[in-house]
């Protein structure tokens, strides 16, 4: 027996000659990386597509996974090089070493086939050259399901995005005019592409340029900060995007983020179909929430609230836009306990989302046991606390914040900046308010002086204060099996 | 709580918003030498990396730096902790329906609740009971020190919701007390003596800011008298610091209106009559006529004041002995008492008018000790003096 015979893959439609390659160079410094490049192994499983009109390799670069370089041949006259490599050159060096390493070594070049990414690009090219050549007599084309239209503007967006967050860290100085104005439109252009928590990060990082009141190494920051964020959240939705989940990451937490990450918003049934879903909740309100977020764009208001029968807290959300916020339903608030025979509780981390049909809902009378009931499920050991709080942090895109119900000991003040919260064994949280027109905390400590001698249960949203690197505690409501304060609005 | 260090996190985030096109990745690369090991693989990929490449691996190493600074988040503050005092009750009884119509919209371009609708919200539910919401209280405090005259809601605060919560309130209304603003107009309302105290309290601040006593109560009265031509009214509360304005006011036209306040309001003022004649006899040079009338509305039966007119009838001031002249004719029976000095001022006071008013109410007076039937002598002074 003797080995088959190699494969011999189907030459290039087009001969390809050094010279032919140097000329697409954009400058000598990289036609010399080029032929670095295609000298050494970095380009790996080079192949020409079987109809002869793509060259597609890897190439191993200064990031983790390998780049995809590709030569598209579909004008013979104007190859197009594409590559996802950081490089800002057109063509990089990359794409120039891959027809380098063709023209020197053809054979070393198997077959492959490019992606479907690749294929979609080449169809809006030839379209778009077609309208060009036609105008509206342009021949149409076969028409793309919905769902696949915004999977390819997904797939654009962070494509969008990956190189924009390149030129941030590469050209600096986020926050100068002639940036802020270029970030703007390309925030607005996101907005087509249906990756809610990018276009949100990236309205942030906008909307840090304008805030006032803060200083230079401050804004910096948390601009690092965001730019990392947006950073992860684009990784990820390449992911997730290609179907797969992130190297340690479960179904339930892929679950929790696809929502914000690629805008696909949960059906009732979707939910019920993977379990996402508890009968016979009997909750209570605590708290209710209402908030302007500028970066969403949204209204959102929240009633926080507990399941009596297990103690779990849930948020009832109302996502609320800025434009056409009247069409859309309020999210009520309750001020007696109510049973829901079956309801939504979607996939998250420490505190989940709840949601349910008005017809699954009876609301109750008022009830001294509810109040009684909840406050006998609140936390006593802080430790242990902040300890499922950072559980939650180390999944990278996680929200920096929970909400836990905390039985406090004593409510005070060190000195005349910090209040603070402590359990039965010290162990203390810093209460600190969001925002600058209300003061929570002001609350807290008026409640403390009503009702601070019988231990009061506090509800809590702990958030990671960014700057100084703390966890905090927003207080929203402080009950004992009497009284009950709602803290915030 | 002070920013921890971390000098390859500062040095990425200064390379990153510096450029690496500007800056390099030089001091970079040696920081991330040093990384801790669960950086490693990403220090590891930028040190490797060439400058145009950069950008890519200093992204992942930036993630991956703040990541696990947040891992290191942590909590609680050290020190003494001071638990908070006790005492105060409070509740928040207000469905979230009203009290979002009193809560300040953020949101840009909202559309704002009508400030009719916004004073009815709190009319009502100060009639409910439940505008002493403790959630809006602080709303409640921000409106109080709306500096404009005309703000309706700001008033229907003061006037309404921050009284509801009555007297525990009061330390809170404290820092912004002044005595010519709503916070005043609430706070007297609760408690005008307490108000009163803490107004007229001599602090540092008030020295270095030169409002005196004096002054004080001026503007604070200003406020009630100003509030009641809004449609108020001024009711008992307002007596005393009415009664501390007779006492300190140095301009005439004010304590004249102050004593026409006190008059408007009938017996019920009748406690500040010795004020009103403290205030008469201790003007100055001369009396104030001015405060004639009042003193006369309020204490027709006063010997008090009788005693007072008797003695003004003999001031340096025709126009006080004119009025005075006049006015113990409109008196009770204590007015019997100035018979004597009436007929002397009647002969011998040098301005004929006096002469002659003190000659009409010696007549009136003496008519009053005719038998029933005689026809008392004509009254038409009051349009000659008023």
């Amino acid at each position: 027996m003797h080995d088959p015979a190699p494969e011999t893959p189907m030459p290039l439609n087009v001969p390809i000659t050094e010279d032919m390659v140097r000329g697409l160079a954009p400058d000598d410094t990289t036609w010399q990386k080029a032929q670095e490049i295609a000298t050494s192994d970095r380009i790996v499983q080079p192949g020409v597509s079987a109809d002869g009109t793509w060259l597609v390799a890897d190439a191993k670069g200064s990031a983790k996974e390998p780049y995809h370089v590709s030569a598209d041949f579909v004008d013979p006259n104007s190859p197009v090089l594409r590559s996802n490599s950081p490089s800002r050159q057109t063509p990089d060096k990359y794409g120039l070493a891959l027809l380098l390493k063709y023209a020197r070594q053809p054979d070393s070049f198997g077959t492959r086939e490019p992606g479907d990414e690749l294929l979609a690009k080449r169809e809006k090219k030839v379209a778009a050259e077609e309208r060009k050549k036609f105008g509206p007599a342009a021949p149409k084309r076969e028409k793309k399901s919905a769902a696949d239209k915004q999977l390819a503007a997904q797939r654009e967006g962070l494509e969008v995005l990956d190189r924009l967050l390149v030129d941030l860290v590469a050209a600096g100085h986020w926050f100068d005019e002639g940036r802020v104005e270029k970030l703007e439109r390309q925030a607005k252009n996101l907005g087509d592409a249906h990756l809610p928590a990018a276009t949100q990060t990236l309205r942030k990082l906008l909307l840090l340029a304008k805030q006032k009141g803060i200083g230079d190494e401050e804004r910096q920051f948390l601009g690092a900060d965001l730019i990392a964020q947006l950073w992860a959240i684009v990784q990820h939705g390449k992911v997730y995007l290609e179907g797969r989940l992130p190297p340690g990451e479960t179904q339930g937490e892929a679950d929790a983020l696809m929502e914000d990450l690629l805008g696909r918003p949960w059906q009732s049934g979707e939910l019920k179909e993977k379990g996402y879903w508890k009968s016979g909740l009997s909750l209570f309100e605590l708290a209710y929430e209402r908030t302007d977020d500028d970066s969403r764009q949204q209204r959102i208001e929240i009633s926080n609230l507990i399941d009596l029968n297990s103690g779990d807290l849930f948020e009832a959300i109302a996502y609320r836009p800025y434009k056409g916020l009247n069409p859309l339903p309020e999210q009520p608030s309750y001020s007696t306990p109510l049973t829901i025979t079956e309801a939504a509780v979607y996939p998250g981390f420490i505190t989940r989302r709840v949601r349910w049909d008005k017809d699954a809902e009876t609301i109750g009378r008022p009830s001294p046991t509810a109040l009684e009931k909840a406050y006998g499920f609140a936390s006593t050991d802080f430790a242990e606390v902040v300890e499922q709080f950072r559980g939650q942090l180390r999944h990278p895109l996680a929200p920096r914040e929970a909400m836990f119900l905390l039985r406090v000991e004593q409510i005070g003040k060190i000195g005349d900046r910090h209040t603070v919260v402590e359990d039965s064994a010290g162990n203390r949280i810093e209460v600190a308010d969001r925002r600058k027109d209300y003061s929570n905390v002001a609350n807290l400590v008026r409640a403390a002086a009503m009702l601070g001698r019988d231990r009061p249960a506090v509800l809590v949203r702990l958030f990671v204060q960014p700057v100084t690197n703390s966890i905090v505690a927003l207080p929203l409501a402080a009950l004992t099996p009497r009284h009950h304060l709602r803290l915030g609005l | 709580m002070a920013k921890e260090k971390d000098l390859l996190l500062e040095s990425l985030v200064a390379t990153a918003a510096a450029g690496v096109d500007t800056g390099g990745v030089t001091d970079l690369k040696g920081k991330a030498a040093t990384a801790p090991p669960e950086l490693s693989d990403a220090a590891t990929r930028l040190r490797a990396a060439e400058d145009d490449e950069a950008p890519a691996p200093l992204l992942e190493l930036l993630f991956a730096a703040t990541h696990a600074r947040l891992q290191r988040a942590e909590t609680g503050v050290k020190g003494n902790l001071e638990p908070v005092a006790e005492g105060g009750h409070w509740s928040t009884p207000m469905s979230a329906e009203n009290l979002y119509l009193l809560v300040p919209e953020t949101r840009p371009f909202a559309k704002k609740v009508k400030p009719e609708v916004q004073v009815e919200a709190i009319e009502s539910a100060t009639r409910l009971g439940t505008a002493t919401d403790l959630r809006l209280l602080q709303i409640y405090l921000k409106h109080l020190e709306e500096k404009k005259d005309d703000a309706p809601v700001a008033d229907a605060v003061a006037q309404h919701a921050i009284p509801a919560f009555g007297p525990p309130i009061l330390p809170e209304l404290w820092p912004t007390l002044g005595p010519d603003n709503r916070t005043f107009s609430a706070a007297s309302k609760i408690d005008i003596q307490a108000t009163l105290k803490r107004l007229t309290e001599k602090t540092p601040e008030k020295k270095a800011k030169g409002a005196d006593k004096q002054s004080q109560v001026t503007k604070a009265v200003d406020k009630i008298l100003e509030d009641a031509a809004e449609g108020g009214r001024v009711g008992p509360e307002s007596l005393p610091i009415l009664k501390l304005a007779l006492k300190y006011a140095p301009e005439p036209s004010f304590r004249r209106k102050v004593a026409e306040t006190l008059a408007n309001m009938g017996s019920a003022a009748a406690e500040a009559l010795p004020d009103l004649v403290d205030a008469f006899e201790r003007t100055g040079f001369t009396r104030d006529y001015n405060l004639i009338r009042p003193m006369v509305v309020l204490g027709k039966e006063s010997n008090d004041v009788a005693d007072a007119l008797i003695r003004a009838l003999e001031d340096r001031d025709s126009t006080v002995r004119l009025m005075a002249a006049f006015n113990v004719g409109q008196m009770g029976e204590p007015a019997m008492k100035a018979l004597d000095t009436l007929e002397d001022v009647s002969e011998r006071d040098p301005e004929p008018k006096v002469r002659d008013t003190a000659l009409k109410t010696l007549n009136k007076l003496r008519a009053r000790l005719e038998p029933v039937g005689v026809v008392p002598v004509d009254e038409g002074m009051g349009d000659e003096t008023e």
